[in-house]
């Protein structure tokens, strides 16, 4: 009965596994088969999936409302589709993987991964169509900047304008920068050399202040490479901005690195720092708490200091240290990509143009229906505040807060007073940064998938403890740069060097 | 003989022996209350901490007795109570139709696969077990349900991923072989039939092990999120769990955001907000496996007898 | 076959159908998508058009020492969980078991079982509330006895007991009901008779709970071995707040997979992943099951899987 059995088995398992390939092979030509179909409907309801909150009560009213004016202007009308932000990524990806026609998306280097779904083919080519369809879009950024988005030659998503560059700088508490009389001092740092001075007083004022704050800084992250002047492609491998020839290395390897290894190591061991990491969430706790009186290393942006303490409620001062770079991880930050399997690429490619050109309809998307959501504070400068008097934009219902992933937000109307003239500022720190001579390449890393997962394994065990400074760089630094090299390291390199040397010759020519 | 099925015609028939209060008994009782006592602790610490004051945590970090009480949690949350109330009920309604569904169905196939006689028993036992192991993945998984079985954004979506756990129909089908065949023998050589045998002698006597089944499914409903990720959509059909976990992957996206410079202002879920959403999601839960643990006992009284 | 038997196995065929149908749709429709850890899968092209890259995806599971160190922590820990687990629940099986007539019991167990309900995230919290290097309740108790402090969550040592400890807590209420529901079918008589002839708790437990209890140790063990290459990712994530410098022996291999695809995000070597953990698991237990059908040749019971 065994013998038998087992050998029935075999052949059961046999049957069945034979039935199951036809059976997904016709899941995978069904998907295909429906995208080939495809027809363009006379009046096109456009999908558009965004990441959100779910609870927005109005939305159905705003989706109504920017039907109607696209029926106006493309002839077509808009379903809004909101994934809660922290499902976002899996939603979207699942949804894309299994072949559904929705037709725009929001897509970044950070979340729903760009250059992923550039690979598993999710995305439609849009240079041709932004031209043709979309000239204000496509008019309002410039050739540098839409060189970005480009991947093996093609563009794949419409960039929300925004800000492109990061100028880390510090934060600290205007209170406290006060009391602790560093104010002058904290106003003038050019750099984060002269930054110890400041934490040392800083130290001071908290010790003698029992039980106020905590920390100096629950962070002191100061070594991001931008901070330094790299542009990191991938893999924690990095070309210096002032190097027009494009040589990779290994940013665990630079003297910058190790410097700020150390400085973040000799704060932990003055107490600036607390002695075991914080998670992110702690991070942000603790500073609405108010247990830490500076942050190390924020993107120091024109109306940053009212977000800041919108968020959190304590004024703050902050300092830009930064030079701003403009690349390509920056200029991509946030985009807009119509899906390669959409029966109406022309309608979604005029919603672009339409989104990014039309203050109304665009603004309508961010903030809701005028009279109904919000209303004038002071037209003339484009504030508006709360409609019918309410105390906050979450309590009429409508209140995405997240301009920059709709698009072009030097188009968004203000919110607050303190915020009016940061477009423009913006607009202004984008136009004169300093491009990265990688802006507009892109790294393929796929034939050397095996050793970009291998370092990321390890680059994250050894770098983590050294940006906290819970560990020795003397010794660490050295261990990290081993691992990676054990991982594969230098093929990443040389393939990265090969890529980029090719694509300066072809941009030269 | 007594007859099984019957015997809910004997009450309070159960191990009166055992009742005898020897100093064994004593120590066995302080050692399971300091097991209870163990797992007790921890929790009291997240109940005190949702009613913390959210500052005061952060400062004071976690204690049994809250440094400063506050009920500014539970307000924020019940602040929308339609959003907690639906999720109760959507939970509580999967929980409930998913585990009758799924015990009758683990029920119906383990006892078959427990019997020797079953030609199919080998071949099917392996067939369940390879799935524990092998799947086609999520991509597939979620083709199936969104493109074939149509029932994304439907409750269904949220009920039938669960029915048939492999590991549930391996543990049941070992204790139904564990029941004596001497019983099964007789009642066929009284004429009954199979499913008379199953319903009436079965399980009746599986009854610790089919509410022990009952409660490890009932449990999975209660905590699972993840179907819900995959393919609930409209907030409407949000379970509990769920809720919990939107709340907690949404602050670390708001982390991520600040990477790419954008501070956002939305309000973000306090730490005490995030422990008095754990308080409403285990509360409940744990009234339901009160509310269990009388049929548990209820089957013992049946154990007794055979 | 007799003609009796043929009826009785329709009837019993007929039994499994809802499940096995079940199973049939949701597992086996889909299974083709393990292929997809042998090509390089793109979703559009489809699983057959796909190009097939041999064994490339699997080969940032060998590669580095990093991924050898995780193999080799998901099997000691495992090792150390399933042996460890085994012990604990049954004895707090037979705890619960030796008292089962008092009122009391059916506290005990809520308050055990209720850890469960918990998410890893929020268990994380008050792990972290008791070990914290500076506010922690255990290093408070150390200062006030006088001894050192130690900054837990930078010695690796203790984290293999800690986790083991931590996910005792968390499972043992559920995993002890399976044996818990065992010993309760148990003929009383049996223990009546051995009490006669003056046999002590622990002979009871030897010669009577033990050797019944034996086919579900047995099933546990083979199911538990399946999964020798899993580990919980949000225990070994979450509870040690993804602490780098315990890596060297809290990395398992779930965690090392997360780490390594969020950057490179591809479904193949996910699956790749995915694959070479069942297949081990797979493996393992086929051998071990033919070993117990050695065994249960010589004695009179079914004990293997299949």
């Amino acid at each position: 009965m065994a013998r038998l059995g087992r050998r029935s088995l075999l052949r059961t398992a046999t049957q069945v596994g034979v039935g199951v390939l036809a059976g997904v092979q016709s899941l995978g030509t069904h998907a295909i088969a429906q995208a080939s179909s495809r027809t363009p409907a006379s009046s096109p309801v456009l999908t558009y999936i965004y990441a959100g909150s779910s609870d927005q009560k109005a939305l159905p009213d705003v989706e109504k409302a920017l039907s109607g004016l696209a029926m106006e202007r493309i002839s077509a009308s808009v379903k809004l589709v909101t994934f809660d932000w922290g499902t976002f990524d899996q939603k979207i990806s699942l949804a894309n993987a299994a072949g559904e026609k929705h037709d725009l998306y929001y897509t970044a280097p950070w979340i729903n991964n760009y250059y992923t779904n550039i690979r598993q083919e999710y995305l439609l080519k849009l240079e041709k169509l932004l031209a043709d369809l979309a000239p204000i879009l496509w008019g309002s950024m410039t050739p540098d900047t839409w060189d970005a988005a480009r991947v093996g030659g093609s563009i794949y998503g419409a960039i929300n304008q925004q800000i492109f560059v990061k100028p880390f700088g510090p934060y600290i508490r205007a209170d406290v920068a006060k009391d602790a009389g560093v104010e002058d001092a904290f106003r003038a740092l050019t750099s984060y050399d002269d930054i110890g001075p400041i934490m040392a007083e800083v130290k001071k004022y908290i010790d003698s202040k029992q039980g106020g704050f905590q920390y100096v800084t629950v962070a002191a992250n100061i070594n991001a490479t931008e901070t330094f002047g790299y542009d990191v492609v991938d893999s924690g491998l990095v070309v210096k901005s002032t190097d027009m020839a494009g040589k990779v290395g290994l940013y665990s390897d630079t003297l910058e690195y190790s410097r700020a290894a150390l400085t973040i190591r000799q704060w932990n061991e003055l107490g600036y720092t607390p002695s075991e990491p914080k998670t992110s969430s702690e991070q942000q706790d603790a500073w609405k708490a108010g247990l830490s009186t500076m942050m190390m290393s924020g993107v120091v942006k024109p109306g940053g200091d009212a977000e800041i303490k919108g968020r959190w409620g304590h004024e703050v001062i902050s300092v830009a240290i930064a030079e701003p770079l403009l690349t390509t991880a920056g200029s991509t930050a946030t985009m807009t990509g119509v899906n390669s399997l959409s029966a109406n690429p022309e309608a979604a490619v005029k919603f672009l143009e339409l989104l990014n050109s039309d203050v109304r309809f665009y603004n309508t998307l961010c903030k809701g229906i005028e009279g109904v959501h919000w209303e004038w504070d002071d037209k003339a400068s484009l504030l508006i505040r709360p409609a019918g008097g309410k105390a906050s934009y979450a309590d009429t219902g409508y209140n995405p807060n997240t301009d920059w992933q709709f698009g072009n937000v030097f188009n968004s109307y203000y919110t607050a007073r303190s915020q009016v003239g940061a477009w423009p500022a913006t607009a202004d720190l984008n136009r004169n940064a300093r491009p990265s001579p990688l802006l507009g390449f892109t790294f393929d890393g796929k034939s050397v998938d095996t050793e970009r997962a291998a370092c990321a394994a390890v680059a994250k065990e050894f770098g983590e403890p050294l940006t906290f400074g819970i560990v020795d760089p003397m010794t660490q630094i050295p261990a990290l740069n081993k691992a990676l090299q054990a991982a594969g390291i230098d093929r990443i390199r040389a393939e990265m060097q090969k890529q980029i040397d090719a694509w300066m010759a072809a941009k030269k020519r | 003989m007594i007859e099984a099925g019957r015997s809910d015609a004997l009450p309070g028939v159960r191990m009166p022996s055992r009742r005898r209060f020897d100093a064994a008994t004593v120590v066995v009782h302080i050692a399971v209350a300091g097991l209870a006592l163990l797992c007790l602790f921890p929790l009291l610490l997240v109940v005190a901490s949702s009613f913390t004051d959210e500052i005061a945590l952060a400062r004071n970090g976690y204690s049994i007795i809250p440094s400063k009480f506050s009920v500014e949690a539970y307000l924020a949350i019940f602040n929308k109570p339609a959003v907690i109330l639906r999720a109760y009920a959507v939970t509580t309604g999967i929980t409930f139709v998913g585990t009758i569904l799924g015990v009758s169905m683990i029920a119906l196939l383990a006892y078959p696969l427990s019997r020797r006689d079953f030609i199919l028993r080998t071949p099917i036992s392996f067939m369940v077990f390879f799935t524990m192991l092998f799947n086609g993945g999520l991509v597939p998984y979620y083709i199936l349900m969104t493109q074939y079985l149509n029932v994304q954004n439907t409750i269904f979506a949220l009920l039938l991923p669960h029915l048939v756990g492999a590991y549930y129909v391996l543990i049941l089908r070992t204790y139904f072989s564990g029941l004596p065949d001497e019983l099964f023998e007789a009642a066929r050589v009284d004429g009954a039939g199979e499913w008379t045998i199953f319903w009436q002698i079965a399980v009746p006597l599986a009854r610790p092990a089919l509410a022990t089944i009952a409660l490890f499914i009932a449990l999975n409903y209660w905590n699972d999120w993840t179907t819900a990720l995959y393919f609930i959509r409209s907030p409407d059909l949000y379970p509990l769990q769920y809720l919990l976990y939107i709340i907690q992957s949404n602050a670390q996206a708001m982390a991520l955001q600040e990477q790419v410079g954008q501070i956002g202002t939305q309000k973000l879920p306090t730490e005490t907000a995030r422990m008095a959403m754990a308080v409403l999601a285990t509360g409940p839960a744990s009234v339901l496996f009160l509310f269990f643990q009388k049929y548990l006992v209820r089957g013992v009284t049946l154990g007794a007898f055979k | 076959m007799k003609f009796h038997l043929i009826g009785r196995n329709l009837v019993w065929f007929t039994m499994t159908l809802p499940a096995l149908i079940w199973i049939i749709v949701f597992k086996y429709l889909t299974l083709a998508g393990v292929w997809i850890a042998f090509i390089d899968y793109k979703v559009r092209t489809g699983l057959f058009a796909s190009q097939f890259v041999g064994l490339k995806n699997f080969e940032f599971l060998f590669s580095t020492d990093t991924a050898i160190r995780a193999t080799r922590n998901t099997i000691l820990l495992n090792a150390l969980f399933i042996s460890a687990g085994l012990v604990v629940s049954l004895s707090v099986a037979w705890l619960l078991f030796e008292i089962y007539a008092s009122r009391f019991t059916r506290y005990y167990q809520t308050l055990i079982l209720l850890p469960r309900f918990i998410s890893w995230v929020v268990v994380s919290y008050f792990v972290y509330a008791l070990l914290a290097a500076d506010t922690g309740v255990v290093n408070s108790v150390l200062k006030h006895l006088g001894i050192a402090p130690i900054s837990w969550y930078r010695t690796t040592q203790p984290w293999p007991f800690i986790l083991l400890a931590v996910s005792l807590w968390h499972g043992v209420g559920l995993s002890s009901l399976i044996y818990l529901s065992g010993m309760i079918a148990i003929d009383m008589q049996l223990y009546e008779a051995a009490r006669i002839d003056g046999a002590s708790r622990w002979q009871q437990f030897r010669y009577i709970t033990f050797p019944t209890l034996l086919p579900l140790v047995i099933i546990n063990m083979l199911l538990a071995l399946a999964y020798v290459l899993n580990a919980d990712f949000g225990l070994f994530f979450q509870v040690t707040r993804d602490q780098q410098l315990l890596y060297p022996v809290t990395d398992v291999l779930d965690t090392y997979i997360y780490r390594s695809l969020i950057v490179t995000k591809t479904i193949s070597m996910a699956g790749a992943a995915q694959f070479y953990q069942s297949f081990v698991g797979f493996i393992l237990v086929i051998v071990a099951n033919a070993v117990v059908r050695r065994i249960e040749r010589s004695r009179n019971e079914s004990l293997a899987l299949f």
